[in-house]
């Protein structure tokens, strides 16, 4: 009886504890190139952010296109759940890791993205430190 | 026997009455499928002739008001797909061709309001990725 109970007690707080993203090599391969882009940009350059990771996420951004000002505008306030294309209105899977464990794993996959939407949003390629900053944001969400 | 005879009789038939555009399957290369499927549906190539698609692979980074871009490899291959699996409408977009223009004259403007834009043909041809398009609504 005692082992029941102390067998259903640990299941309960495991599944309550939060959601923490799991490790990922591939993902912790991209950040590491990041980094050391980042610092060949700017020496001063220390770490990423996950808080500088939000604000440029939810940042009203200039110099791109009128219907794409932010981030958030296609992925949404709340990058846990899933988005939409602002213009055909399509859903765009979840960003943040949590939702969506194999974000951010697949080099070439991130590179096509920042490639477009940088450009499309900012009206020009992010920044190593952006780009890190952005993905350390949404392995915390 | 007669199950797996019947796909092919229904393509037939259908080419028979010229209607073969309402049976055209799903876009069959995996790179073309899911790289274009991400903002818009895959449209089947035989919506428009090569030249046209070349045109469009070849300004990817402006695709229609959005940057698009592929990478080199997946670009060739999907271009290659579109191309070798052309059709005959003419046109810098699916729905400017006058096959396409003709087919959806009746609508009114309130309709593609609605559906967001013209080239969201799942709104209505539910079966579209498959490459069903008869007449849903």
């Amino acid at each position: 009886m005692l082992k029941i109970f102390l067998a259903a007690a640990i299941v309960t707080g495991t599944a309550l504890l939060p959601a923490v993203a799991s490790a990922d090599p591939a993902r912790d391969a991209i950040l590491a190139g990041y980094l050391t882009q980042a610092k060949a940009e700017d020496p001063a350059f220390t770490d990423f952010s996950a808080e500088r990771g939000q604000a440029f996420y939810l940042a009203t951004q200039t110099g791109g296109k009128p219907d794409t000002t932010a981030c958030q505008a296609c992925h949404g306030a709340d990058p846990r759940v899933a988005g939409k294309n602002v213009k055909t209105g399509k859903v765009i899977e979840p960003m943040a890791v949590s939702a969506n464990p194999k974000r951010f794993t697949v080099a070439e996959d991130i590179e096509k993205w920042f490639g477009r939407n940088c450009k499309d949003v900012l009206g020009r390629a992010c920044t190593a430190a952006e780009k890190g900053d952005y993905v350390t944001f949404l392995v915390s969400q | 026997m007669f199950r797996r005879l019947l796909p092919l009789a229904a393509v037939l038939a259908l080419t028979a009455t010229g209607a073969a555009a309402e049976a055209l399957g799903p876009v069959s290369n995996a790179a073309a499928q899911k790289e274009c499927s991400v903002c818009h549906m895959a449209y089947q190539p035989q919506f428009l002739a090569a030249d046209s698609w070349s045109a469009i692979f070849a300004d990817l980074s402006n695709h229609f008001g959005n940057d698009a871009s592929l990478p080199e490899a997946t670009l060739k291959e999907v271009t290659d797909y579109y191309v070798a699996n052309a059709g005959k409408p003419v046109g810098g977009r699916i729905t400017e061709t006058k096959w396409w223009v003709n087919r959806h004259s009746e609508l009114p403007d309130a309709w593609w309001v609605k559906v967001k834009y013209k080239g969201n043909c799942v709104a209505c041809h539910k079966n579209a990725e498959q490459g069903y398009y008869s007449e849903e609504e």
